[in-house]
């Protein structure tokens, strides 16, 4: 491999440019970039050399720096005067009115009764520190729930870790569920580590319903019946605890009810027989897939959004660490690693004598999920509209858009309708916008500063530091949170000359400082491994928790246990819809990118070439997708790597209200699901959906 | 120095796009490509398999786009990277149908461009695709290097009269 670090300046010569270290935001995996700029425009972008990205980008992320010069960006402050109307107006008049509407909803309702949500959250700690400190909502949220929300509740539960990362390349057996990798979700030294991992002759187990570009690399693909990986993963611990194959000294130093577990996965007979009827994987399969996990060093068992899709997600999850658990494999050269943060602090003290405690519980508590990661958001619009557990009349939407992302988009859109306050704080014109009373343009991430956490294995702390000036009156959340501070009494607390003031304060405790941060783009602590030994594991046991007490205080089940899936297809609706994200969209953020059009012009519904001739239809063909609820139509892609009985729709098309190139294109499939959540976590079952398919046209 | 050429590892590209997004933003390609990517899905349920490829210009020993050029638009470097200059170009396309694997485009003007090899980058500098390829299936070197680093995981030269320069690991 060519080194690409040191060859920074031979770039800057070449283009006669200068390199500015950036993040990049089209996704929540933020990876570290160079962005090379010449007479205030972009010439080219590439990974962050000398982090853990080593140069690479992904292609939403190389196609980004189109964003910069896009016409159809938000540009300036707009106000809503009737339905799809908007008027031009001023910050200050947008702040004004913003803040006036913030003053009188406390004094009738409670500050609780704001929330903030966003999907991505660039400098939203400062909207954070105003609203929760300041203001007094404690309804501060992110977009979990519409993505790992069971993933990050079971890895909380068991290993007491919001975030596990991955030494793939330092694997020999790597069994992923519901998770592709090299898919949509490019966690980019993660993608280089699986294959160089692969290319040593490590075993890359795929379970998965669809062929997916992980399950290409794959030694096994196991095309598994949707929503059923619990069952597997249960059936491969009775093998471990059947066998004796589980590390026993470890389980016994490291976790907490290995006895219980163990004795449970018997009593409730979780057997490969039980489980090869569920699955459809062969029992004898399942036997052989338990005992390589099991006697292969080092191993991993991950899963992320694909077992949350359903609302039997949860406890599967919880399943998989369990394995990585019994088998000791954790947090150690080619596991899981229970990452270390960079020792960052907030841009800002918001001092005790100016803060509001807020009179009520977070909304996930009163809604009853007193254990949800993040806000189960699909029952936000009950507490729009029925004012249940309690009253919410304001929103902020920063960089989100669930009038369009969440299941049941009409409930949703009326939802938005019937705020008092709503507020987007978005680059893009997006469906939530266009219901709302205010649209705010947000500045990009080539023109705004942040310093924040890596996803990286060590303790890593990145920066972006601000590559353009001001896309027309775009402003970065910062300004936009000390504008509506100042309107609101508290501009003494947010001030300051220029953003490297509250940036020296979020690294004053890293061996470093800003100058150099500004340079080299990264700072990087040590990877350390086994880190448990010395801290033992943030649970409330302390201890990797087979059997969990929070569950257990909370009056859930302290033991996982399997459930089906909640929408089981029949003979009106025959096929199961699960959903899988293209790797050239995310968000709003790339939907009107002319390059990434023109490499994906539009989604479509993938079935299997048996269903298909059966069906009469031919790979791009336009089919209508109806469920229960509601029908679409789009574009049919015929294939083998489908299981047969399932429709996956790719995402990342279909956005219509806005006027860009994006308009008209492809389409979007949320409008056909209806609400189902896992009980516990809040977390959307996206693929809980059964449906009926016919030829439109051909 | 040697020619040089690309070693190119199928079994790590991921037909993810990423290179070609790369070379058009580092060359200002427009509205056209120079590196084409495919995908092909092969087999009956559930014996299913992908190949996954990303094209640029093969830099033919004996490029059959330089021989078919009636203008000499097309040159060939001592460094064995074969370019066109736009200027003589005439349109005519011969260059496309001599090319055994559909290298060379034609934009709104109507003139060839293709890879270049990222001609402007020294040497010792990754070629755009391959520097920000996620997985590191992409390698530009000289042809001996490669050959030898091929060899290592039993990839092959591309085949054929022309010569490609770009060694392939299945």
């Amino acid at each position: 491999m060519k080194e690409t670090a040191g060859t920074t300046e031979a770039l800057e010569r070449l283009r006669d440019a200068e390199m500015t270290p950036g993040i990049c935001y089209v996704c929540p995996w933020t990876c570290p970039t160079e962005v090379y700029t010449r007479k205030g425009e972009i010439v080219y972008v590439r990974g962050n050399t000398r982090a853990s990205t080593k140069g690479s980008r992904c292609v939403k992320g190389e196609a980004s720096h189109v964003l910069a010069k896009d016409d159809n960006r938000l540009k300036h402050p707009m106000r809503r005067v009737g339905p799809s109307r908007f008027e031009r107006i001023t910050w200050d008049e947008a702040l004004t009115q913003i803040a006036r509407k913030l003053t009188g909803i406390k004094a009738t309702y409670g500050p609780e009764a704001v929330a903030y949500l966003w999907h991505v959250d660039p400098n939203s700690v400062f909207a954070q520190l105003f609203l929760t400190e300041c203001y007094g909502t404690p309804n501060y949220y992110g977009h979990t729930s519409a993505c790992e929300q069971d993933r990050r509740l079971a890895a909380l539960t068991v290993l007491g870790h919001v975030f596990p990362v991955h030494d793939y390349e330092n694997a020999k057996f790597i069994m992923l569920l519901g998770i592709n990798m090299l898919g949509a979700n490019q966690n980019l030294f993660e993608s280089r580590g699986l294959l160089a991992a692969v290319a040593k002759g490590a075993r890359l187990v795929v379970v998965d319903p669809a062929f997916t570009a992980t399950a290409e690399k794959a030694s096994e693909w196991i095309p598994i019946a949707p929503g059923t990986d619990g069952a597997l993963l249960f059936a491969m611990a009775h093998v471990i605890v059947q066998d004796k194959l589980y590390d026993e000294a470890f389980c016994r130093q490291w976790t907490h009810g290995f006895d219980e577990f163990c004795r449970h996965v018997v009593a409730r007979g979780y057997t490969p027989e039980w489980a090869a009827g569920i699955t459809d994987v062969p029992a004898d399969k399942i036997r052989r897939l338990a005992r390589e996990f099991a006697t292969t060093r080092p191993a991993m068992l991950e899963t992320f959004k694909g077992l949350g899709n359903y609302a039997n997600g949860l406890d599967a999850s919880r399943v998989v660490y369990i394995l990585d658990a019994l088998t000791g494999q954790v947090d150690g050269p080619g596991n899981l690693i229970l990452k270390d943060w960079a020792p960052l602090q907030p841009p800002l003290t918001i001092p005790e004598a100016r803060k509001t405690k807020p009179g009520k519980p977070p909304l996930h508590v009163a809604m009853g999920y007193p254990l949800a990661p993040d806000l189960p958001t699909q029952l936000l619009p009950k507490a729009i509209l029925e004012g249940t557990p309690y009253p919410v009349k304001a929103l902020f939407f920063q960089c989100t858009n669930p009038v369009m992302s969440e299941p049941n988009t009409a409930l949703y859109r009326k939802a938005v309708q019937a705020l008092e306050l709503s507020v987007a704080i978005d680059t893009y014109f997006s469906e939530t916008a266009a219901e709302c009373e205010f649209v705010l343009p947000e500045a990009s991430f080539y023109e705004r500063a942040e310093i924040r956490q890596s996803l990286a294995m060590p303790p890593e702390a990145i920066i972006c530091v601000p590559a353009l000036a001001a896309y027309h009156e775009a402003r970065p959340v910062y300004d936009i949170v000390r504008g509506l501070a100042e309107k609101m009494g508290y501009g003494d607390l947010f001030r300051w000359n220029s953003w490297e003031e509250w940036g020296r304060r979020i690294i004053k405790d890293l061996p470093t400082d800003l100058d150099t941060l500004k340079k080299t783009g990264f700072w990087s602590g040590e990877l350390t491994y086994h880190k448990y030994t010395r801290t033992g594991f943030a649970t409330p046991t302390g201890k990797i928790e087979l059997m969990s007490e929070a569950f257990a205080k909370h009056g859930y089940n302290a033991l996982p246990e399997y459930r089906d899936r909640q929408v089981i297809p029949d003979e009106a609706y025959p096929f199961q819809l699960i959903n899988s994200k293209f790797e050239m969209h995310c968000n709003l953020t790339t939907q009107n990118n002319p390059i990434l059009l023109r490499i994906r012009g539009e989604n479509w519904a993938e079935l299997n070439t048996s269903d298909a001739a059966r069906l009469g239809i031919r790979d791009g063909d336009r089919i209508e997708v109806a469920s229960p609820q509601a029908a679409v139509t789009i574009k049919a892609k015929v294939r083998a790597g489908i299981r047969p009985g399932v429709v996956c729709v790719r995402h990342g098309h279909g956005f219509g209200h806005w006027q860009g190139i994006a308009k008209g294109r492809g389409t979007h499939i949320n409008p056909i699901l209806g609400t189902n959540v896992n009980p516990i976590s809040g977390g959307i079952g996206y693929n809980e959906c059964k449906v009926r398919i016919r030829k439109v046209s051909g | 120095m040697g020619t040089r050429g690309w070693l190119f590892d199928i079994g790590k590209c991921t037909g993810c796009h990423a290179c070609e997004v790369a070379c058009a933003t580092w060359n200002a390609t427009g509205a056209v490509s120079w590196r084409q990517i495919v995908k092909i899905e092969t087999g009956v349920y559930p014996n299913v398999g992908t190949r996954n490829l990303s094209m640029p210009c093969l830099h033919c020993d004996h490029a059959p786009c330089l021989q078919a050029c009636p203008v000499a638009a097309i040159t060939k470097r001592d460094d064995g990277v074969v370019l066109v200059d736009q200027a003589k170009c005439v349109g005519c396309m011969f260059c496309f149908w001599a090319c055994p694997f559909g290298v060379p485009q034609f934009g709104a003007e109507g003139k060839m461009s293709k890879c270049t090899f990222c001609a402007d980058r020294p040497a010792e500098l990754p070629r755009a695709c391959e520097e920000v390829c996620p997985t590191k299936a992409i390698l530009s070197g000289e042809m001996h290097e490669l050959e030898a680093l091929a060899a290592r995981s039993g990839g092959e030269r591309v085949g054929g009269p022309a010569g490609p320069a770009m060694f392939v690991i299945r």
